[in-house]
């Protein structure tokens, strides 16, 4: 059975095909993240959360913006940095980077950037959008060698990739 | 060392004047402001905006860089950009629009792959972390590892040269504050090292239990995020950073 995605001679460029691969039950590589919301664009303040996957993030007085990766910013109120203080967590699909200058935020939302108005940090509101500065995350994981699991839109809106370990992985790039 | 840059009889070296209070990114950052503008970088170019009304930026400028964008990091009106194939180094003209000036290529360190990497600068002088993810995963690199600190001379902004480079485990995101240099090492924790000579880095002390991902450096605390984690320590004494807090909510 051959279960080794085309993928591979159409976007990799390799130019014959690769042998079968066998498929191991488990395997280290990448997954797809899911978007949590069928709506891309809907970005949504909650109460603070734990950090799933801390990235890149920014300060400003007192205050920490932290992204987690592709998932959205937590608040954080570091008067005191022995105790910092959650705010609140943006929920923001796609979400990688992040600037600040005054009550304002900037933000990746997918391929987007906004502008988000951050006054009150208990309701961030969108103010601007750009559309299309980034682009749409392939539906496979570009620059990747190994297994991955493949991308179900069934299931989903696609956000990103992130490794972890995959049950019978059935696509892998060469 | 920002007096020598501060001084350069060149006007483009002059960061816009402005009343607006931008933020400190970490190293990692893709989105930048600057006085009223506003910098971000896709996979490659970097795009100019106009945010003197900072609700409704515009977009007035927009570049090609190069391959493999990663990062963008402000300093004395000097932009670096990290990228898989080198640090390309702009200035910011009085327009807001970068002006390319050059670039340091990886190229010229022999490398087997093509790395990822921050880049962060003080004075002179930048530094860039170089590395591959390990089981070939993720979008840099392929069968080589590669984790090395990378130190370059940017006095010539349009001839930057390798200072030296220092082998560290996993590096990632960094941050310089005077004659400290922060790297985060990821699941091996982060290094301190002393840069007043910059062609020796000497390892000052090491933290190994915390997962280092991104660092920022403010005057008393030094801020480190990674994983599920974030920290804070004093660094007072170098030698012995003392863990301020700890938030861990997996």
């Amino acid at each position: 059975m051959l279960l080794i995605l085309v993928l591979t001679l159409a976007f990799v460029g390799c130019e014959e095909l690769p042998e079968a691969r066998p498929i191991p039950e488990t395997a280290f590589g990448l997954l797809p993240i899911y978007l949590d919301s069928v709506e891309g664009t809907s970005i949504t303040t909650l109460p603070p959360r734990g950090i799933n996957d801390g990235r890149g993030f920014a300060v400003l007085g007192d205050t920490l913006y932290i992204v987690d990766q592709l998932r959205g910013i937590h608040i954080f109120d570091n008067r005191d940095p022995a105790e910092p203080v959650g705010v609140s967590f943006i929920s923001i699909p796609g979400c990688a980077s992040i600037a600040i200058n005054g009550n304002f935020l900037y933000v990746n939302n997918l391929t987007d950037l906004v502008t988000l108005d951050i006054s009150d940090p208990f309701n961030a509101v969108e103010v601007d959008r750009e559309p299309n500065l980034y682009p749409r995350p392939l539906e496979f994981p570009e620059g990747h060698v190994g297994y991955f699991a493949c991308y179900d839109p069934s299931l989903g809106l696609l956000a990103g990739w992130e490794s972890g370990t995959i049950e019978l992985p059935q696509c892998y790039i060469e | 060392m920002s007096v020598f840059i501060a001084c350069e009889a060149d006007s483009d070296f002059a960061t816009p004047a402005s009343n607006s209070s931008n933020g400190t990114n970490s190293s990692y950052a893709r989105i930048l402001t600057v006085g009223d503008f506003l910098y971000a970088v896709n996979l490659n170019e970097i795009v100019t905006f106009d945010a003197i009304d900072p609700s409704d930026p515009t977009e007035i400028d927009r570049q090609v860089i190069g391959t493999g964008i990663e990062t963008i990091f402000h300093h004395e009106g000097i932009l670096l950009i990290g990228s898989s194939e080198g640090t390309f180094t702009y200035t910011i003209e009085a327009s807001g629009i970068p002006r390319r000036r050059g670039q340091f290529d990886y190229n010229t360190l022999d490398l087997p792959v093509e790395p990822c990497d921050p880049v962060v600068a003080a004075g002179n002088v930048a530094y860039a972390t170089l590395y591959t993810r390990e089981n070939n995963v993720g979008i840099c690199g392929r069968d080589q590892t590669i984790n090395l600190l990378v130190v370059m001379d940017i006095t010539d902004l349009e001839n930057p040269s390798l200072i030296t480079t220092v082998e560290t485990p996993s590096p990632r995101g960094l941050a310089v504050r005077g004659d400290l240099l922060f790297v985060c090492n990821e699941f091996s924790g982060l290094t301190v090292y002393d840069v007043s000579d910059t062609s020796r880095p000497r390892v000052i002390s090491t933290v190994n239990d915390v997962v280092a991902y991104d660092v920022i450096v403010k005057d008393d605390v030094l801020i480190v995020v990674g994983g599920s984690e974030l920290v804070q320590y004093d660094y007072a004494n170098p030698e012995a950073l003392i863990r301020l807090s700890t938030i861990d909510m997996t």
